[in-house]
């Protein structure tokens, strides 16, 4: 199947109509992780919203196994797969934070914590088989904290197979540690090598000298499907689709955010997204 | 009923079954960083601000203070900001929510288990997509606390206990009309009822506030001060027009960040059968 033909499907689908079953979602994020305050936002450093709390629940620290989040994990979007063949497809989404940003829509293929801030062999990620985006193009390498790690700055850089199946490639340096890039819920994507434009599992990853402090931290992998800009606080966005591309929602996609602020301001965000079958 | 096609949604857009005017006041100032959400349930305006809730009760088309709405005679009945603008002194987000079960009289020193007991849903009876959240009808303190609530969740497991949400500090609470939503146990989706709420400790200042069950009908649409706006169903919402349950009792949350200075939220919301 494909996207929609035109216009009036996208209209009778998203009203019901040849098993359109149409989907209105909501989420609520506050700044809390754990039962407790979230780390300070630094303008300018991504912060991941997995472990933010709200409604859906709030999704829990990897385990130190990789795993391949779905639909079904606590922390996603939770939405409802596509039936009888069809493809879901969202046609627009949107929301509102109490601080101005970026906020980013992905796909959360893989991810595994346990990692340390100390270790300065290479340390084992293993995400070798993500069930969606499986060609690599467009997914993305990041490393997300979860505990805060030392206070000396290094680099880290991952072992990858890239979009083209060539297994060894290895990512650029990426900043990692000290202030800014130690603190928990901080996401970071990380460089891929010269020519290439996506990733298909991740074997190792290495911390060149430690931080000082092992802390945990993990490494995810991820496709982007979209989003919407925050120019300063309270001034919600929307992203309709109308105009072309519409992103699919791939049977068992966990949708997750990350937001880049441009402030030092608590996250408070709240989202939106319609979907349907066709 | 699924509207045949685009066609057909110009056609009951361009004739509309029903449309409504609204004018919502909304005026405290102060100043607030973060946290943006607020309730127009008791805004002046048109429609009348509605009750200050006591024991719980649930919420319908002829609760005083609901937008206006009649039960669609066959089909579905579907709506869409036709107009809407702000003259709130910077930018903000309105949606449209459908009101299900209210309840005040909760004290912001008290830090019992406080009883809330909501009412059975008439509508979203599932709980799926319900959130909760607490609703400030005079002010409570301004010490920092938090609040948990023991809830039933989406799957109709009791005893669940929300994550704990800041109250009191930071603007939440010692204004009228934030609505601070709740935070689930992880792995919830959404709520059937709540059985409690306590506070980590004393606010400083008893007020009144309550919990609000609710369900976000329409998407969140931007707007700018004194710059109009509305929510096509095709151009900004995907094709999608918000699908109002029968009964449904109407009410607007506003997304604003910054001091509140008479925020007047005016426009027109219109609805159709399909």
């Amino acid at each position: 199947m494909s996207a929609f033909a035109d216009l009036h499907e996208v209209v009778n689908r998203l009203s019901g109509g040849n098993s359109g079953n149409p989907e209105f979602l909501n989420m609520h994020k506050e700044p809390r992780v754990a039962s407790a305050a979230a780390a300070t936002p630094i303008a300018g450093q991504p912060i991941s919203l997995w472990e933010y709390e709200g409604q859906p629940s709030h999704g829990a620290v990897p385990g130190t196994t990789v795993a391949y989040p779905d639909n079904t994990t606590q922390g996603g979007w939770k939405q409802t797969d596509p039936s009888g063949g069809r493809q879901k497809w969202m046609t627009a989404f949107g929301g509102v934070v109490g601080t101005p940003g970026t906020l980013v829509l992905y796909d959360r293929l893989a991810h595994i914590s346990g990692l340390s801030g100390t270790v300065t062999t290479a340390q084992t990620v293993s995400a070798s088989a993500i069930t969606r985006y499986t060609n690599g193009s467009g997914n993305f390498i990041a490393y997300e904290i979860y505990t805060q790690i030392g206070a000396t700055g290094t680099t880290i850089t991952a072992d990858y197979t890239d979009d083209s199946g060539n297994s060894g490639q290895t990512s650029q340096a990426t900043t990692i540690g000290a202030t800014n890039n130690r603190e928990a819920q901080r996401l970071h994507l990380m460089s891929l090598a010269a020519g290439d434009i996506g990733v298909r599992a991740v074997n190792t990853v290495t911390v060149l000298a430690t931080t000082g402090t092992a802390g945990n931290f993990g490494i995810i992998i991820g496709h982007v499907l979209g989003m919407l800009t925050i120019p300063v606080a309270a001034a919600a966005d929307i992203r309709s689709f109308m105009d072309g591309a519409m992103p699919e929602i791939l049977t068992d996609a966990c949708l997750a955010w990350y937001f880049v602020p441009q402030a030092t301001t608590a996250v408070v965000a709240d989202v939106w997204h319609v979907s349907a079958e066709r | 009923m699924a509207l045949a096609d685009f066609t057909t949604l110009r056609a009951k857009q361009a004739s509309p079954s029903q449309s409504v005017d609204f004018m919502k006041v909304l005026g405290t100032a102060s100043s607030t960083t973060g946290v943006i959400c607020n309730s127009l349930w008791k805004a002046t305006g048109a429609p009348t601000a509605g009750g200050t809730p006591g024991a719980s009760a649930t919420c319908d088309k002829s609760t005083s203070g609901a937008l206006p709405m009649i039960n669609p005679s066959a089909g579905e009945l579907r709506a869409w900001f036709k107009r809407l603008a702000s003259q709130n002194f910077g930018p903000c987000g309105v949606q449209l929510c459908d009101r299900l079960v209210h309840m005040g009289g909760l004290d912001g020193t008290s830090v019992i288990a406080q009883t809330v007991l909501t009412s059975a849903l008439t509508r979203s009876t599932s709980g799926a997509g319900v959130m909760a959240g607490v609703e400030f009808y005079s002010a409570i303190g301004t010490t920092g606390q938090t609040f948990t609530c023991s809830y039933t969740n989406q799957a109709g497991t009791t005893l669940r206990t929300s994550q704990p949400v800041d109250i009191g500090t930071n603007q939440r609470g010692a204004q009228v009309n934030r609505l601070i939503p709740m935070s689930l146990q992880a792995g919830d989706t959404g709520v059937r009822a709540v059985a409690t709420l306590t506070l980590s400790g004393s606010t400083g200042t008893a007020g009144n506030f309550g919990v609000t069950l609710y369900k976000p009908i329409s998407p969140i649409i931007p707007l700018m001060q004194m710059i109009g706006g509305k929510m096509d169903p095709v151009l900004d919402g995907g094709g999608y027009a918000s699908l109002i349950d029968n009964d449904a009792c109407l009410f607007f949350l506003l997304y604003v960040a910054g001091p509140l200075n008479t925020c007047i939220n005016i426009g027109t919301m219109a609805m159709f059968e399909d």
